[in-house]
């Protein structure tokens, strides 16, 4: 140590060593503020200041109105309030069957099976596919007449009301969904999968554990972290789901399928009436926050 | 730093790149934005307007029917400096003027009155000033599968409002066909479920238009009128005479294959039908009416307007004079989708061109067509509400049509609107005293 300080040159005093490293931490904040910007930037004009303008659109201060008006407006209005019926239960189906489906096709596609890298394409293709374009083709297809119910008929099975039923075309929306959104949420847990130790599941062979048990003691307990993540995310995507409604059902029949994303859109594009629209939004907004709040309450990331 | 220096040249380029796209280009080349629902429509008058106009181009933004409403909305009410035209639907005009999107065009009155007729300037008037140009008017009609009905015995319905069929009369015929398996379905109609479509359906029956009162803002669509519509309607899907589940684009589609043995659905139709290779014969016949009742038929159709927030207004204006009120331009605007135009000597080419489209189905079509026009039309009711109040009734018919209850409907339909114009009177009054 003393070597160095020694050999140091005589005029490298403390004073210009501290000016050097402020230089340099000057340099390395510079540096990172540059490389940051794009993201701040991105961020305060795609999701702050859209949040703010929301807010005091939602909250007209300084008219005659008071300034919750908009809130008592929506809350009086029973398309709202159905619209938040529709949701939850819409959610309360779609993120479990989706989240079970996607680990089951995640342990699945992880074993050896036969042309393995084929089926999870397969599985993935839908994603590649814009949400539009595969809203389209699946109208096509759940028509009364239309294939999925000509193949019902052929097989001696009773036609399917997908669309035009209330309680079908939710369904049908919660398929739809799906239908992207596993092989999606499928890839975050192939990863986790194959995270966990091969040796793991080898010490658990010889110690005479069946593939169920291997499951739950070592496949579920080792994907914690992605699974809350999977959780997490499909939750707030299922929250903002808007284009199959809008090109499948526009929120009906009977508002069966009214989400609170079509809900929204509706009354700020079709009707004009954004300080609702914004209210609504700040409300769907809280929904979320809460519902995910529980979730990372009821599901540790952490390993414990 | 020296990748420092080159992001920032990267960002500096790219906004010169981005700002660039937003300017008019060489020279004074001008662009002007027109957003409307009719792709392909306005190509053959936008390039005649630009032959005539070096230096101007006219870009012609279409947009889906269903979207048009969503797209003027959003974009509009953003004050969107980057439309300069926009399509104007009628009914849905005295909201857009409360809104402020459209200029003031009052000043061309006698200019509009000297070129087309005084039903459409009423239909773009409001408040006795003049927000848009007219540009084509409407009709529906009755198109049937004429070799169908030939083989199954029944007879064609003729070409004059004096063969006009009564509605029980259409509906014993296609449910015959049904029946019989010769087709699939017995009736189509182009707007189904759309308030346009069936307004004169519901007033021939004797219900009212569905909103009265003071400027129109009084909903009354749960009357005993209405309700025997909606059982008439919702009939006639729960019989499968109607297809449930098929939405307007694919309307005509369905009858031009032969699946469908009448359609209701406007002149836009007769291009389309004609087009494709139909099977066999078909024919078309004036609009039905329930019997007993009047006959009503529909009117009015897309208007043009200047956005009031675009930068170049004055040739934006001299486009859309060019495009409605000059017989060359407003011909051209209706030589793609075939709807007739409401400048007077245009209307009369219309009707030499919809002859030549097929010969033999239209005989007596401009006949048809002016005296449904003169004596049997309604407009859509004139109304701020007009956007609430069609999108409620468009959905309440569409869940009518799928087997909802229809008393529920139209009951949650009235209540619906009431509270959504309630809500209308409170923020414009709001509006107004701010101002």
């Amino acid at each position: 140590m003393t070597t160095t300080t020694t050999a140091r040159p005589r005029h490298d005093a403390p004073a210009q060593r501290a000016r050097r490293g402020s230089t340099a931490r000057r340099e390395t904040w510079g540096s990172a503020a540059l490389l940051l910007l794009p993201a701040v930037a991105l961020l305060l004009v795609l999701r702050i200041i859209p949040t703010f303008a929301a807010l005091s659109e939602a909250v007209p201060l300084g008219s005659e109105r008071s300034p919750w008006s908009n809130f008592a407006y929506i809350f009086s209005d029973p398309s709202f309030w159905n619209a938040v019926r529709v949701t939850l239960i819409f959610s309360i189906i779609v993120n479990p069957l989706q989240i079970a489906l996607a680990l089951a096709l995640a342990v699945l596609l992880t074993k050896r099976i036969p042309a393995v890298g084929l089926w999870r394409t397969l599985i993935l293709l839908p994603i590649a596919v814009p949400q539009a374009v595969s809203a389209i083709i699946w109208l096509v297809l759940l028509r009364p007449d239309g294939p999925l119910n000509g193949i019902a008929t052929s097989l001696g099975l009773p036609t399917v009301p997908w669309l035009t039923d209330p309680t079908w075309a939710l369904a049908s929306i919660i398929i739809v969904c799906s239908w992207v959104g596993v092989g999606y949420w499928m890839t975050f847990l192939v990863t986790g999968i194959k995270e966990i130790p091969l040796s793991l599941y080898e010490a658990s062979a010889l110690d005479g554990a069946g593939s169920w048990r291997q499951f739950w003691s070592i496949t579920l307990p080792g994907l914690r972290r992605p699974l809350l993540f999977v959780l997490v995310a499909d939750t707030v995507s299922n929250f903002l789901v808007f284009a199959p409604v809008r090109i499948l059902t526009r929120g009906g029949p009977q508002g069966g399928t009214d989400l609170l994303m079509y809900n929204i859109s509706e009354r700020a594009y079709t009707l004009g009436d954004t300080q609702a629209a914004s209210a609504a939004t700040l409300v769907l907004v809280l929904i979320v926050v809460a519902v995910v709040t529980v979730q990372f309450r009821l599901l540790p990331g952490r390993e414990d | 730093m020296r990748w420092a220096r080159a992001s920032v040249a990267t960002v500096v380029v790219s906004a010169v790149v981005a700002l660039s796209g937003c300017q008019t280009g060489d020279g004074d080349e001008v662009t002007l934005t027109f957003l409307n629902p009719h792709a392909g429509a306005y190509e053959p008058v936008a390039e005649a307007f630009e032959e005539a106009n070096p230096g101007v181009r006219i870009e012609l933004q279409s947009v889906p029917f269903e979207q048009m409403v969503e797209q003027t909305q959003a974009r509009l009410s953003s004050g969107d400096t980057t439309i300069d035209i926009v399509s104007v639907d009628p009914p849905r005009l005295a909201n857009m003027v409360e809104q402020g999107f459209l200029t003031d065009e009052s000043e061309f009155l006698p200019k509009m009155r000297a070129n087309v007729t005084e039903v459409a300037i009423s239909s773009i008037t409001v408040d006795d000033r003049q927000w848009a140009y007219p540009l084509w008017t409407s009709d529906n009609f009755l198109f049937f599968n004429r070799t169908v009905l030939e083989q199954a015995g029944l007879p064609a319905p003729g070409p004059t409002s004096a063969d006009r069929l009564t509605w029980e009369q259409v509906l014993e015929m296609a449910r015959t066909l049904v029946e019989s398996g010769a087709v699939r379905y017995g009736l189509g109609m182009d707007q189904v479920d759309r308030y346009y479509a069936l307004q004169p359906l519901l007033e021939s029956m004797g219900a009212g238009p569905g909103l009265e009162g003071d400027e129109n803002l009084t909903p009354a669509v749960d009357t005993p009128q209405w309700l025997a519509f909606g059982e008439w309607y919702g009939a006639l899907y729960a019989d499968a005479i109607g297809p449930r589940g098929v939405d307007p684009a694919q309307m005509v589609d369905l009858f031009r294959s032969g699946q469908s043995a009448f359609l209701v659905g406007g002149a836009s139709a007769i291009g389309r039908i004609a087009d494709g290779d139909f099977p066999g014969e078909w024919g078309m016949a004036p609009h039905p009416y329930f019997e007993g009742g009047p006959i009503v038929t529909p009117t009015d159709s897309w208007a043009i307007g200047v956005s009031a927030t675009s930068e170049h207004q004055d040739l934006a204006r001299e486009f859309v004079q060019f495009a409605t009120l000059d017989p060359r331009g407003a011909e051209l605007a209706s030589s793609v989708n075939t709807l007739p135009p409401v400048q007077t000597e245009a209307f009369d080419s219309y009707v030499d061109h919809i002859r030549q489209l097929a010969p033999q189905q239209t005989v007596g079509f401009g006949d048809l067509f002016l005296e449904d026009t003169a004596e049997h039309s309604r407009h859509r009711p004139t109304s701020v509400g007009y956007v609430q109040f069609e999108s409620e009734m468009n959905t309440a018919f569409g869940d009518i049509r799928n087997g909802a209850d229809v008393e529920r409907v139209l009951a949650d339909a009235q209540s619906a609107l009431e509270l959504q114009l309630d809500r209308l009177r409170e923020l414009s009054l709001d509006a107004e005293e701010n101002e």
